[in-house]
């Protein structure tokens, strides 16, 4: 999401709601015989904007499990959720007269607090990280497809070992489950004629350190082949040990080494882009089902 | 020797068409806990419903004198028959309370709740908020036409001046004082010495204890403005019952009384041959004090019958001296005819205003009218203003001359020190102000049963006194 133009509209319609709320809790404040409080007629017409506020925020959800629904843009209602949702903070503290007061409306206030903060968080994340996973990962992919290309990965990087430096006797079986036959279209099918010595490096290599960090990149975090400077000095080194026949496997290894580390840098770049939602979205939830309940009672007592 | 390539064809044949249909572990999560939170929160909820606790649901904690039914939502709350809702009513607050009218002819009554709210934790109920007050004061209008108090008062800052300092208003008092004198340095005093006096040598609080350095031993009353008579307390140390007796018996000057603090300067003599005064009494007590005075003088100096009438000297005309005798009675009436004259004339008319009445030899005492309140509408306390001295406030007691003198301090005085800013005094209208006219409260038997208010919240139930309807009226007309 983008803080740019067409936030203005949402921006102004926001400011306006908050001038005019300010405007109107002052001489509210000032002139209530006992204070601003929520259930004068005042506090009441605040309680209900900010409620009706809070509702139009969590529409969004709505609108974004029925998209077919012709009611506007996700975007636009993501805008508005954005502004509007925050200008409820406000109202709701006027209506409670910036008091937090018993236990539920403090609990309510709480929740609304944290709602707002960790929304506030998610749009400034929602503003960088895909700028940045632009930058960083070039190779982005569908994030639940994460999984399914790294076992391509693996039997791709199998296949060149195999062509390379024949079979892999003792190498573990890799989990390939899904994988797509036609990835492996890429690899090379004829073995290539270098010497044996070659060969069993290429294979301690590829057996020792790459397979390992392509089945488990979690497990092998301090790996060279983690870190992109490290790895481009180890496979550096390695074209100076190895005959020039095995170069280009060389250099397709590395390949898939960059390929893999971008793949790790996307769920953990897509894990913190998505993981503050696991606190606004069910908050938001339980911040609208207490505020039924707290505006049932306030209304009833 | 082929390589990997990257082609677009490749990479669209990598993806898994049904990825879409295995769960994704982030959305799994924010499902469950969208439902497991809201349901939790509901089922807190429900929890301490159904346990009779209303704690949750309380806008805040009551006020302490209610803290007794801070669980017992009704029984204050008492429920509507019309729509679903439980209001507070006055009804519920007249239960235990009066709440006496403010005044009579005032056009609008707000409801108890309007000015006493709940649920605000441990504060004042009747700690009101000025705009409780400006609500009718910033425009006063009574039903009864011009309104005989100031029309607009806003804050404290626009409080008009007090009523006495205002309309040429004169003390009622009748005692001669000349605070201007009775202030001087170097006052002749008791024995001679040289004396200055301070104001607490004859203004005390009620309840003032210790001695007075100018006083008599014995209590005496004196007469009140309003014709009530006001007897000093004797107790040389006062003990108060609570804080609040001490509060009221501390706020207001006594009254200064002649046994307290005139006797020890201001000697009623009477006659040179006696040491002792004249009761500060009545004047039938003092004619009868002193025809035994002199009756048992005769007694004892029966030479005294036998007396020689030494005319006034004239040097033009010289008179030979006329020898008398008297018999007791005649000595004695003479001698209280003579005293009394200088008593009357002199002594008691120093201080006090005196009438004579067709038939009745003795003349009356005017009541001394002396003021406590100056402001009966408000309510003052000197023992809260203690580390003042007196001369700060009563600035101009020093020159004041004459009795009908109003030494009442002006409210620029009190503007000084009350006034709204953070680092002032307390100014808002109910530090000194009460709405209700508590004169006018009546007793209300109690409602509720003991073993009632001792039940659990679930199981209280409100009562609604039978005659709340009409006490409401009443307020209201």
């Amino acid at each position: 999401m983008l803080f740019d133009q067409k936030q203005r509209p949402w921006v102004i319609a926001a400011a306006l709601i908050l001038i005019v709320a300010t405007a109107v809790y002052i001489p509210y404040a000032i002139l209530s015989p006992q204070g601003p409080r929520g259930g004068s007629a005042i506090g009441l017409a605040f309680g209900i904007a900010g409620f009706a506020l809070m509702i139009f925020a969590g529409l969004l959800g709505a609108r974004k499990k029925v998209p077919v629904w012709r009611i506007g843009r996700a975007q636009t209602w993501m805008r508005g959720h954005l502004w509007l949702g925050l200008v409820a903070l406000p109202i709701i503290l006027f209506h409670a007269g910036f008091h937090m007061r018993g236990t539920l409306t403090c609990v309510l206030m709480i929740l609304l607090f944290t709602v707002i903060a960790s929304g506030m968080f998610g749009a400034l994340l929602q503003a960088y990280i895909p700028r940045r996973m632009t930058i960083e990962v070039p190779m982005e992919t569908i994030y639940e497809q994460i999984d399914h290309i790294r076992a391509q990965l693996r039997e791709e990087a199998d296949q060149l070992a195999t062509a390379a430096c024949g079979t892999l006797q003792g190498a573990p079986s890799a989990p390939v489950a899904g994988a797509n036959t036609a990835a492996t279209a890429s690899a090379v099918e004829i073995g290539v004629e270098v010497s044996e010595e070659a060969r069993s490096q290429l294979r301690e290599f590829y057996l020792r350190r790459m397979r390992p960090f392509l089945n488990a990149p979690a497990a092998h975090r301090s790996s060279p082949l983690a870190d992109a400077p490290q790895a481009a000095g180890l496979f550096e080194e390695l074209r100076l040990r190895m005959p020039p026949e095995l170069h280009d496997t060389l250099k397709d290894f590395e390949s898939i080494c960059e390929e893999e580390r971008q793949l790790t840098r996307q769920a953990k770049l897509h894990r913190v882009l998505h993981a503050w939602l696991l606190v606004h979205v069910p908050l938001s939830y339980a911040l609208l089902a207490l505020a039924a309940v707290h505006a049932i009672v306030a209304l009833r007592f | 020797m082929p390589r990997r390539s990257r082609t677009a064809k490749k990479l669209a044949q990598r993806i898994e068409l049904s990825y879409f249909e295995r769960p994704h572990p982030l959305r799994r999560w924010r499902f469950i806990l969208s439902v497991a939170l809201p349901v939790a929160a509901l089922l807190w909820l429900a929890v301490v419903r159904v346990s009779g606790n209303r704690t949750p649901y309380s806008m805040g904690p009551v006020s302490k004198p209610h803290a007794f039914f801070g669980g017992k939502c009704s029984a204050c709350h008492v429920a509507d028959t019309v729509s679903f809702r439980h209001p507070v009513t006055d009804q519920a607050c007249l239960a235990c309370h009066d709440g006496p009218v403010h005044q009579a002819s005032q056009t609008f009554t707000p409801s108890c709740s309007s000015c006493h709210a709940e649920h605000l934790g441990r504060t004042q109920l009747v700690a009101m908020r000025d705009v409780s007050c400006t609500q009718c004061h910033a425009s006063l209008s009574t039903r009864t036409g011009a309104p005989r108090f100031v029309r607009t008062v806003l804050s404290f800052a626009e409080h008009p001046e007090f009523a006495p300092l205002r309309d040429d208003f004169k003390d009622p008092g009748t005692i001669k004082f000349n605070h201007s004198v009775h202030l001087q340095q170097n006052l002749l005093g008791p024995g001679g010495r040289r004396v200055r006096l301070a104001c607490n040598d004859c203004h005390r609080p009620g309840a003032a204890w210790g001695s007075w350095p100018y006083g008599a031993p014995g209590v005496q009353a004196v007469t009140l403005a309003n014709g009530a008579q006001f007897a000093p307390p004797s107790a040389a140390t006062p003990h108060f019952a609570s804080a609040a007796q001490k509060r009221s018996e501390l706020a207001y000057m006594a009254p200064p009384t002649y046994a307290n603090t005139c006797f020890a300067c201001h000697a009623l003599e009477f006659d040179a041959r006696f040491s002792q005064s004249v009761p500060h009494d009545t004047p039938a007590k003092i004619d009868a004090f002193l025809r035994g005075v002199y009756q048992e003088y005769v007694s004892s100096h029966p030479s005294a019958l036998r007396e020689t009438f030494l005319p006034p000297r004239l040097p033009e005309k010289p008179v030979p001296p006329t020898p008398r005798v008297l018999t007791q009675d005649q000595w004695v009436a003479e001698q209280t005819a003579t005293a009394e004259n200088l008593l009357w004339r002199k002594t008691c008319s120093e201080c006090h205003a005196l009438t004579s009445s067709a038939g009745n030899s003795l003349p009356a005492i005017v009541p001394s009218r002396i003021t406590i309140r100056w402001l009966p509408s408000s309510f003052f306390s000197h023992d809260a203003h203690r580390m003042v001295t007196c001369e700060s406030c009563h600035s101009r007691i020093a020159s004041s001359q004459l009795t009908s003198d109003v030494n009442l301090p002006s409210v620029r005085t009190c503007q000084q020190c009350h006034a709204q800013r953070a680092s002032a005094a307390p100014a808002g209208c109910s530090e000194c102000h009460t709405y209700h006219d508590w004169s006018q409260e009546r007793i209300y038997p109690g409602k509720f049963l003991l073993p009632d208010l001792l039940k659990s919240s679930r199981d209280f139930a409100p009562a609604v006194p039978s005659n709340a309807a009409s006490t409401v009226a009443a307020v209201v007309r």
